[in-house]
């Protein structure tokens, strides 16, 4: 996926961009391409900071992202929106733990025990 | 011509049955098992068995390249055996960058940590897997 000015896109562009981005990561992940993994992983993060520096931190306009067909864009939603809206980001992240689908439910698991340990602390 | 390609059908749906129930089959029943205490795991290792890989709780080669001794990297107490395929999703999310350690791969952010704190994590990925009972 080619890098594109971040700033120049809507909000909507944006979510479109960053759920791109997750479809793409969920077949990296699928065929256990971690060196692909790692640009579309920095390529979301942009989108993430993107987001955040927009006046009054339009993370939140992920959230609708939790009733993706796609579970790692799910996934990737929530750890997303940890930071803005930690309730309804949590109850995903048990969600997605508690379908047991994994790699899924595993990296969902592996982040709740980050944030319960003070490792992970959502910005 | 049409029974040349019938037979060729016929051939190529018959590898397909072979390949499922004899080559991929243990793999399968391996990634759908129950996950099992950690002594049960520890005791399969003397099993190997076709489906299930050995793996080590704390990752065997950077502990290697951080100077852990070998007695302890292969010791019985750090091998367990489980799932080829929840295997490879395990090694998988150790390699991926994560936001969990801000941008770092679970394995870059335990370089330099402690064993304890190797093992900690070693062994939440393998309940969060579904391999160990929590």
């Amino acid at each position: 996926m080619k890098n594109i000015d971040l700033d120049k896109l809507t909000i909507t562009q944006l979510v479109e961009r960053f759920t791109a981005l997750g479809i793409e990561e969920d077949k990296a992940v699928f065929d256990g391409d971690n060196a692909k993994y790692r640009r579309l992983y920095w390529q979301m993060d942009a989108v993430e900071q993107e987001m955040k520096r927009r006046p009054g931190d339009q993370r939140r306009a992920l959230l609708p992202l939790f009733d993706h067909p796609n579970l790692w864009v799910r996934l990737m939603a929530a750890k997303t929106t940890l930071a803005v809206a930690p309730e309804a980001a949590r109850q995903m992240l048990q969600a997605i733990e508690s379908w047991g689908r994994q790699p899924y439910a595993g990296d969902a698991g592996m982040c709740l025990v980050s944030l319960d340990r003070g490792i992970f602390v959502p910005k | 011509m049409a029974g040349k390609g019938l037979a060729a059908r016929y051939l190529k749906v018959l590898q397909e049955v072979y390949w499922v129930t004899t080559l991929a089959l243990p793999y399968i029943r391996a990634y759908l098992s129950p996950p099992k205490t950690l002594t049960e795991l520890q005791q399969d290792v003397l099993n190997p068995q076709v489906g299930y890989d050995i793996h080590h709780i704390v990752e065997q080669t950077p502990a290697r390249k951080e100077g852990f001794s070998d007695d302890i990297i292969d010791g019985r107490d750090n091998l367990v055996r489980i799932p080829t395929l929840k295997h490879w999703q395990i090694s998988g999310w150790y390699g991926r960058p994560n936001k969990e350690f801000g941008g770092l791969s679970p394995r870059d952010y335990l370089s330099g940590k402690s064993w304890e704190e190797r093992r900690r994590v070693g062994i939440d990925a393998l309940i969060r897997f579904g391999v160990l009972k929590p």
